[in-house]
């Protein structure tokens, strides 16, 4: 028999037609209606497993006339997901159902869609829901009742259990509630809404619903419910199971919550998440104040409506929101080798976040610029991750670009606290550097004094490129057993410092450069490299030098006194800024200045902090060297550190470097955690300690000019008895007075004189001066005068000694790097050898001085070192090993040279003092009948031309330096100025002149005169 | 109490056309009002009855006859829907819609249904009527009245009948309940398959009539008015009675229909039934929807019966026409011997109502005459329009009729009721009102 939808005399005839029909056994249906039927669970299927998008089309007249008497005003239009093609209706009877011009062709296409959407393993479940919600507060026998009848009978619901992905979204389906055919007044509509629970797809992950451990009954609760307090240790919820609660301790992660150790509280977003816990996510979480909220989808507590929310409470607590993508940085970036990369892909800011950063596994593959990371644990997220970097929006190689840490913490002690993270390589200026409580130095230079940091992220300038470097600490090496002494000697030259230390079991009587010298290449050695890169190897991160730092230099235990400033930042100039002298290279940066002679205070700039920074670099870049060659295995190790100091320092400079050193030591007792003693010795004495027992009974006059200072120790060598010093102290007169000098006359403005100078002194260091100089007029005019006007103070020096002593014979060591300026500036040297041209040139001063018994010394242990600076550092190291002094908390009584010229102090009560020339001066000569008043506000009188005899050649040589005919025409400063110099020099009770006339003619007019046509 | 038939499409039409003449014949007693509806005209025949039986009109009410007797009130209420010549047009309000786009009607109806052309009916598509039509769900003339029969009949497989019966049960139902009228009995008699369609009238019309015969029957099963249904006999079905084949043109035509040859016609069977299902005021009903279906209806005349009656009056109208009896009763001193003093006193009543409207006797004096005319017109009809007499069958066979039976007639009393004056304008008014009446109660009580 045919059945016509239309026999029915109502609107809904389509509806009811299938309703009839489908409540016939199938064996009595008409078979006309075989392919509708079929559609019609198509339809049913695809409806609620999501695949149907509903359009609604409100109904405007005239057809509302005739529907809304229906209780009908819109009709549902039943779609293929992302398709507009009509498929069916929403149907107030049947649920959905095919549309009246149904034909076979539909049922085919219908039935190829079903056969791509269909899921076995959802519809079970939402069937379940569908037919428990229309069946929900029915009477039998309601349409709605007789459908959920129908749907059990003709879909073998089988297993009905949530899917893992179950997500849900009510749609609003009409449902007849009556078949009327006249609207009641009064009366309930003949259309019921009923909210049916279809799955939806796009957010239809596996989703994390909280359960019961005893019962698994859902721990959601109802909106209304009091929120749940949350500590670090999670969370307690009590199950709502009506025939007994039980309590259930939660873990916030399954929430994808991170309380952080700060009071902040992460709060994941799962967006952009590319695999899916074994339990779920949680649904989307909301933060509101204090409160999370996480409401969950019908669907997946099984159509429960009320109870699928959980607040839960952060008390004093920051709640922020973060998409796992934020954690990560945009591109990653790949520094050095590309197959050895390391790096993970955490922005700085998140590196606590990373759980497991020993375990993460990293996949570096350079042919497919791609790099794979796995096993990401990340903290509050409950699985592991991976995530792949590749392409060129992807990776981002950087082959010149290095990363390390110094020193390495796998070779420190625990509590050691100083490091440096950098970057290294031509491109290093163009990125940044990061670690958690670190101060930056350079944006590509970091310091961290709160021991190793746990990470260190290296990004472009714009931060969204980089790669964040996890460091391993191995189990210490260090043992927390007796204490240990080791020896330190410390050279703090003007321009150049030098650094030894002591072997254990070793003692002090010779030390030489190889086996007690601190190479500075080799600080290198102690870095610990993230990722390494080719090149650039004078400075390693510009801070450090590089490995072959220095082998083209005489002496490559130089650690030059000079720093690079950068706003509030200092570090030690190892050399001329690479960027600077290679305009090719990129980047923008510069050095705000370079700081040298910052040993010295001058006036009105005190130099202390430079001093100390300085120091406390030289000695943190140092240590790691030292324990390292030291073998040092204990954490209880106590450092003597000895140092050398000038003798031209004042009482008020003594102080401030005991201060300095005092500082240091508890600075690098914070940094370094072991136990610091400083020790200090003038640097003439040193340079006499030096000398040991060599040369026994013989006397030498040691002239250590160094960059700022010539130290002068005049001694004879005692044996098993103290060496007897004649003479000792220091003249502002060295390296620098000639580069100052040179400077000056080749540059107009103080600006480019500074540049210069710079300029000079690695000219210097690196030996290219000889080449950029040697044949330069001015430089040998300045450098013949420099030599002379050294000499001639040295020739009064002998002077005024051979007018007490016998004519015996006296040793000249001319000592440091001011000496040797001489070959330094000299073109002959790639023809005769640095020292010969040395030799021969200080042969022909010691000719011209023509002094009988006086002889250039060039034997031990001057002829062992690299130089003759390293006798001032043996000698600091002498110190601390032996006497242990500390003269610079003494008070200075040291210093004695002769007066050069005379001069005398008439009082108003017509006492008068007068000073020879051979007079010696100084801190150790106390003027125990004047008071300083009457020294330096009453009369005094100067005889410049009482000086020591003039012997040929040298007076003429001297003249014919100094370009005049005869002694009276030698340039002097006006006495007045003379007069006020030797006053600010008196000090001390009783006052001390610390200063000779000759001294300050020396280090103030004969220096301006270098210069003067 | 009235009680009230509605009767539904041309099946239901033919129903009350026999219903009506038996009536008429005083074989039905029963006061009802009734309401015809259909998409089709209203029958000639129908439409002359319920002339005439306006023409019985006497007092301030519709139905309030001479002697107070309730005259039928007959409300036709015609379903054509307006607004198009197709379902689409009405429902979309436009002539053509390209199948390619949507409308919300393309949700409900197919697109051969939506093309249909209405001027020719509905073609059994119940869905098609009961949603055109609805408008007349809430008309007036089907609300019934305290204690009293609803009794709906209708064809449940054609397209009228098949989609108004449930509605119609569902509306009276409504004003039942809105207006809480109490006591109402709602009964129904079904046609279903109960004749041999016509060839080529309507596409596969049997299957289709067999499906409008299940579904309509089968929506009263889920119908909440079906429960108000107190019971219902049905006539024909299941499967189509070959036997029997409706002529819808001479239906339709009106004149002179043939009455059926045997009791188990159809539209007798609904005779049958409607004057069972008013007359049973014992009957229970039942609590199961199918165990209220009259199984053996009560017989209260026979056909044969009803025949003799039918000769009879239209024998003696046929008679007094032929005798110009009417006029005669106004002017013949003796007419009250011969016909009795009923309708001498009847002519007489309606002289004076025409002599109050004219102005007096003398404007009157012809109003014999008037009467005598009134009676022919009202018997014969004019021009096209049908008379009385062309409402029945032609009968061949006359029974002799004595004047005398006139006299016999329970004539209503002219003392009883108060004329109401707007319905007698002139003589003519008047004279047309006094022939219904002669004639009403002529063919009611002559036989």
């Amino acid at each position: 028999m045919t059945i016509h939808p239309e026999s029915i005399p109502h609107l809904l005839h389509n509806d009811l037609a299938y309703l009839w029909v489908l409540e016939k056994q199938p064996e009595l249906r008409p078979r006309t209606w075989e392919a509708r039927l079929e559609a019609w669970q198509y339809l049913v299927e695809l409806l609620l497993i999501g695949e149907l998008d509903v359009k609604e089309e409100v109904i405007r007249e005239p057809l509302i006339a005739y529907t809304s008497q229906h209780g009908i005003d819109k009709v549902s239009w039943a779609l293929v997901r992302g398709s507009d093609e009509f498929v069916g209706v929403l149907s107030p009877v049947v649920l959905v159902r095919p549309l009246p011009d149904f034909t076979d062709q539909d049922l085919a296409k219908l039935k190829q869609v079903y056969e791509v959407k269909r899921r076995r393993e959802d519809i079970g479940f939402y069937l379940h829901l569908a037919i428990r919600e229309l069946k929900t507060g029915q009477p039998p026998g309601s349409f709605r009742t007789r459908l959920a009848s129908i749907l059990e009978k003709e879909f073998a619901l089988g297993q009905t259990n949530r899917p893992n992905n179950a997500f849900g979204a009510r749609i609003h389906v009409a449902m007849l509630r009556q078949l009327l055919w006249t609207q009641r007044v009064g009366q309930p509509a003949t259309i019921d809404q009923v909210d049916v629970l279809i799955r939806r797809s796009g957010n239809g992950d596996r989703v994390y619903v909280p359960r019961c451990k005893t019962c698994s009954y859902t721990l959601t609760k109802s909106r209304a419910s009091a929120p749940i307090s949350v500590d670090e240790s999670g969370f307690r919820v009590e199950c709502e199971n009506p025939s007994g609660g039980h309590i259930n301790q939660l873990d916030v992660t399954d929430f994808l919550i991170w309380i952080r150790p700060d009071n902040k509280v992460i709060v994941w977003d799962q967006d952009g998440a590319t695999a899916i816990p074994e339990k779920g996510f949680p649904p989307k979480s909301y933060i509101k104040g204090i409160h999370v909220e996480f409401e969950w989808n019908e669907a997946q507590i099984d159509g429960e409506r009320e109870k699928r929310f959980l607040v839960l409470e952060f008390k004093q607590k920051e709640l922020i929101q973060r998409k796992l993508k934020d954690i990560f940085f945009d591109t990653i970036l790949v520094p050095g080798h590309f197959e050895e990369f390391r790096g993970l892909p955490f922005r700085p800011e998140w590196a606590d976040a990373l759980e497991n950063p020993d375990q993460v596994q990293v996949n570096a593959d350079p042919v497919a610029s791609r790099v794979t990371y796995g096993n990401l644990r990340i903290k509050g997220w409950p699985m592991p991750l991976t995530w792949t970097y590749s392409g060129s929006w992807g990776v981002v190689h950087k082959s010149n670009l290095g990363v390390g840490i110094y020193p390495d913490p796998n070779m420190m002690p625990e509590q050691w606290r100083w490091y440096r993270c950098f970057l290294h390589g031509s491109l290093r200026r163009e990125h940044r550097i990061q670690t958690a409580s670190s101060q930056t130095i350079l944006p590509w230079l970091v310091e961290s004094v709160k021991g190793s940091p746990q990470s260190l992220s290296v990004t472009d300038k714009t931060g969204d490129v980089g790669a964040t470097y996890f460091i391993k600490n191995a189990p210490s090496a260090f043992a927390d057993d007796n204490r240990s002494n080791f020896y330190l000697g410390i050279d703090f030259g003007t321009t150049n410092t030098i650094v030894y230390f002591l072997p254990p079991g070793e003692d002090a009587e010779n030390p030489l450069p190889e086996t007690n010298g601190l190479k500075p290449s080799l600080f290198g050695t102690n870095v610990k490299w993230l990722a390494k890169c080719d090149g650039f190897t004078d400075v390693i991160g510009d801070f450090l030098p590089g490995l072959k730092y220095g082998e083209k230099a005489v002496d490559p235990y130089i650690i030059p006194s000079a720093l690079w400033k950068k706003q509030d930042q200092v570090v030690i100039r190892w050399g001329p800024d690479e960027f600077e002298s290679n305009p090719q290279t990129p980047g923008t940066f510069k050095w705000d200045k370079a700081l040298g002679n910052f040993k010295w205070d001058k006036e009105g700039v005190p130099n202390y902090a430079y001093r100390k920074a300085y120091l406390r670099e030289l000695l943190l870049l140092s240590l790691p060297l030292v324990i390292s060659n030291l073998g040092l295995h204990s954490s209880k190790a106590k450092f003597h550190i000895g140092f050398a100091f000038p003798l031209a320092f004042n009482y008020k400079a003594r102080r401030n470097m005991q201060t300095l050193l005092d500082e240091v030591d508890e600075t690098l007792r914070t940094t370094t955690g072991f136990d610091y003693e400083s020790y200090s010795i003038n640097e003439s004495t040193a340079c006499v300690r030096a000398f040991g027992a060599f040369n026994r009974g013989d006397t030498f006059l040691v002239a250590d000019m160094g960059g700022g200072t010539m130290d002068i120790s005049f001694f004879t060598v005692g044996g098993s008895q103290p060496n007897t010093i004649h003479q000792i102290g220091s003249v502002q007169f060295a390296g620098e007075t000639y580069v100052r000098a040179l400077a000056r006359k080749k540059q107009s403005t103080a600006e480019k004189e500074e540049d210069l100078r710079w300029s000079l002194r690695d000219a210097i260091s690196s030996s290219a001066s000889r080449t950029e100089y040697g044949k330069d007029e001015a430089a040998r005019t300045i450098l013949d005068r420099f030599g002379a006007l050294a000499f001639e103070f040295l020739r009064t020096l002998i002077a005024a000694y051979r007018e007490f002593s016998s004519e015996e014979d006296i040793h000249l060591v001319l000592v440091g790097n001011g000496w040797h300026l001489a070959e330094a500036f000299s073109s002959e040297v790639e023809t005769r050898g640095d020292k010969r041209v040395f030799n021969e040139h200080y042969s022909h001063l010691m000719a011209q001085l023509a002094q009988v018994n006086l002889k250039l010394y060039f034997g031990e242990p001057v002829r062992s070192l690299r130089s003759s600076k390293h006798l001032i550092v043996i000698g600091a190291l002498k110190n601390v090993k032996g006497q242990k002094s500390k003269e610079l908390a003494e008070e200075p009584s040291l210093s004695k040279l002769p007066a050069g010229r005379d001069f005398e102090f008439v009082t108003t009560k017509g006492r008068v003092k007068r000073i020879s020339w051979h007079d010696l001066v100084g801190e150790a000569v106390g003027l125990t009948d004047f008071s300083i008043k009457e020294l330096t506000k009453e009369r005094s009188d100067f005889f410049l031309t009482e000086v020591p005899d003039f012997h040929e050649p040298w007076e003429s040589y001297l003249l014919r330096i100094f370009e005049v005919a005869d002694q009276s025409k030698i340039p002097y400063p006006d006495i007045p100025i003379l007069r006020d110099n030797i006053h600010r020099s008196i000090d001390g009770h009783p006052p001390k002149i610390t200063k000779g006339p000759l001294q300050i003619i020396l280090e103030q007019r004969w220096t301006d005169w270098l210069i003067e046509d | 109490m009235t009680d009230k038939i509605i009767t539904v499409g041309g099946t239901g039409q033919m129903v009350l056309h026999y219903y009506l003449q038996l009536y008429l014949l005083g074989l039905i007693t029963e006061e009802a009002d009734l309401v015809v509806i259909d998409s089709d005209d209203i029958l000639p025949s129908i439409r002359t009855m319920r002339s005439f039986f306006g023409e019985l009109q006497y007092g301030g009410q519709t139905n309030e006859s001479l002697g107070k007797l309730r005259i039928p009130r007959i409300s036709p209420l015609h379903v054509r829907p307006s607004g198009g010549d197709t379902a689409l047009e009405v429902l979309t309000g436009r002539k053509h819609w390209k199948r390619t786009d949507t409308h919300p009607v393309y949700a409900f109806f197919n697109d051969d249904s939506l093309r249909q052309e209405l001027k020719q009916g509905l073609f059994a598509r119940p869905a098609l009527s009961s949603v055109l039509t609805q408008d007349i769900f809430q008309n007036q003339a089907l609300r019934p009245e305290p204690n009293s029969t609803v009794i709906i009949v209708g064809a449940v497989t054609g397209g009228t009948g098949g989609g108004l019966t449930a509605p119609m049960l569902d509306a009276v139902q409504v004003f039942i309940q809105r207006e809480r009228i109490e006591n109402v009995k709602i009964r129904a008699v079904f046609f279903g398959e109960y004749f041999r369609p016509q060839e080529g009238l309507i596409k596969d019309a049997i299957p289709r009539f067999q499906s409008n015969q299940t579904l309509v029957l089968r929506s009263f099963g889920d119908a909440d008015a079906a429960e108000s249904l107190h019971s219902y006999f049905i006539v024909g079905g299941p499967g189509p009675n070959l036997d029997f084949e409706r002529k819808t043109e001479t239906e339709k035509g009106g004149r002179n229909i043939t009455w059926p040859n045997n009791e188990s016609n159809p539209f007798w069977q609904g005779v049958l039934a409607l004057e069972h299902l008013l007359r049973d005021t014992a009957t229970e009903k039942a609590m199961k929807f199918e165990d209220r279906e009259v199984q053996n209806l009560s017989t209260y005349f026979s056909l044969r019966g009803a025949e003799l009656r039918l000769r009879k009056s239209l024998s003696m109208v046929r008679m007094l026409n032929k005798k110009k009896a009417i006029s005669r009763l106004c002017k013949d001193p003796w007419a009250k011997w011969i016909w009795g003093e009923g309708p001498v006193e009847i002519a007489s009543h309606y002289w004076s109502i025409a002599a109050a409207r004219e102005g007096g006797k003398e404007a009157v004096t012809d109003f014999p005459k008037e009467l005598q005319r009134a009676f022919e017109r009202l018997w014969r009809g004019e021009d096209k329009d049908l008379g009385l007499g062309d409402v029945f069958p032609n009968i061949t066979q006359a029974e002799r009729m004595r004047p005398g039976k006139m006299a016999a007639i329970r004539w209503p009393r002219v003392s009883e009721g108060k004329w109401a004056r707007e319905l007698f304008d002139d003589k003519k008014r008047a004279a047309r009102r006094a022939a219904a009446i002669l004639i009403f109660w002529t063919l009611r009580e002559a036989a």
